[in-house]
């Protein structure tokens, strides 16, 4: 049997070629619509980014404008005068809506027997109440009582006392201050 | 020959397109689709950034009117604390410094024995104050009563101060010192 292939062109299969070669122009041509649709679609996106942000920028500069003028209409010492007006009358309010009787109640629950209250003195400033106080004792035991007794409540705390004088009769006759939390109106049942 | 080589001899009428469409598109992904890609993800970036200026900018505006309103509305409330709270004027102020706690200890059945009135400006204020101290004399009970309407009675009344007097027992009671406060509007002031 002759196995020598005698042709000038040997022979190969050209369907399978043109296949592969068809095969190859389709990915092309997807690719191609691909990468032609992304341009496009950035394009578009791109565009209408620089319209938000020119927009953007024009509505901030309104914005400054506007606010730059509202502020120019405004008297800074009128605003001042007025933040410190207010500032005096809600200290006044405070002082005045302070509830003695409630503080009054407060220190009889807590009065040891032997130990008397000689002045008090109420100071409110920024929402913080400090009361100075006048107490009059026999015995030292008693007066420490009458702190421990203030702080249990939980309306007193940074109980301390700064003067100490002996009288004639020989009573403990001292200063002393605390910061009062009073009780919330409508608190009590 | 080899057959390959046949093969591009052959069909490069049809290769040759087809290998300059890949290099085409190479070039177009790497001049055009990537570059463009960036530069979108900049201008998201950007507008991002400018979404938070904006954002910053309305705020400051808002912040702006809101001086505007809070500066109308405290005025406007500081006027009707002056005019309907305080007493308009220092002989009205000293009339409930005077009067009006004459009535009170009288109504709570406790005697005030002395006192003492001055006028002060305080400085840097519009207002000025009446400062009042009286000793007065009840038993415990009638001064509590004394204190509590006091601190309920419609008129602007601050009690600054109580304190046991120095004869600490009159023949009535209790002696008890206290220093109450009202405020009115200076003329030079309002």
């Amino acid at each position: 049997m002759l196995r020598t292939n005698l042709s000038t062109r040997p022979f190969y299969n050209e369907r399978a070629v043109h296949a592969l070669l068809g095969l190859a122009a389709l990915v092309v041509f997807a690719v191609s619509a691909w990468q032609i649709q992304r341009i496009v679609t950035l394009s578009r996106h791109k565009t209408e980014l620089n319209a938000a942000i020119t927009r953007d920028r024009n509505e901030v500069a309104s914005l400054a404008q506007q606010a730059g003028n509202v502020r120019r209409g405004l008297n800074q010492q009128d605003l001042k005068l007025i933040a410190a007006e207010a500032r005096e009358a809600n200290q006044l309010i405070a002082q005045r809506t302070f509830s003695w009787t409630a503080l009054f109640n407060e220190l009889e629950s807590t009065l040891p027997p032997d130990v008397m209250l000689i002045s008090i003195h109420p100071d409110i400033k920024e929402g913080k109440t400090n009361v100075a106080m006048e107490i009059q004792g026999r015995r030292t035991e008693d007066i420490v009582d009458f702190f421990d007794r203030l702080e249990k409540t939980g309306h007193f705390r940074d109980v301390t006392w700064s003067q100490e004088t002996v009288t004639d009769d020989g009573l403990l006759r001292q200063a002393m201050n605390a910061v009062y939390v009073p009780e919330p109106a409508g608190g009590r049942s | 020959m080899t057959i390959t080589q046949r093969i591009f001899q052959e069909k490069r009428r049809l290769i040759l397109p087809l290998v300059i469409a890949v290099i085409a598109n190479v070039v177009a992904y790497a001049v055009v689709v990537f570059p463009l890609g960036r530069q979108v993800a900049a201008a998201e970036q950007e507008m991002q950034n400018q979404r938070d200026v904006l954002r910053r900018a309305r705020q400051d505006f808002e912040l702006a009117r809101a001086t505007v309103t809070g500066k109308q509305q405290a005025d406007i409330s500081l006027r009707r604390f002056y005019t309907d709270v305080l007493p308009p004027s220092s002989s009205a102020a000293q009339r409930v410094t005077y009067l009006r706690l004459a009535q009170l200890a009288r109504d709570a059945n406790v005697h005030l024995e002395r006192g003492a009135n001055a006028i002060t400006h305080e400085k840097n204020s519009t207002l000025s104050k009446v400062s009042t101290s009286y000793t007065l004399s009840g038993e415990y009970r009638d001064v509590r009563g004394f204190i509590y309407s006091l601190e309920t009675a419609p008129e602007f009344v601050v009690l600054e101060n109580v304190a046991l007097s120095s004869d600490q027992q009159s023949q009535r009671g209790l002696s008890v010192q206290i220093e109450v406060a009202t405020y009115f509007r200076s003329s030079d002031g309002s």
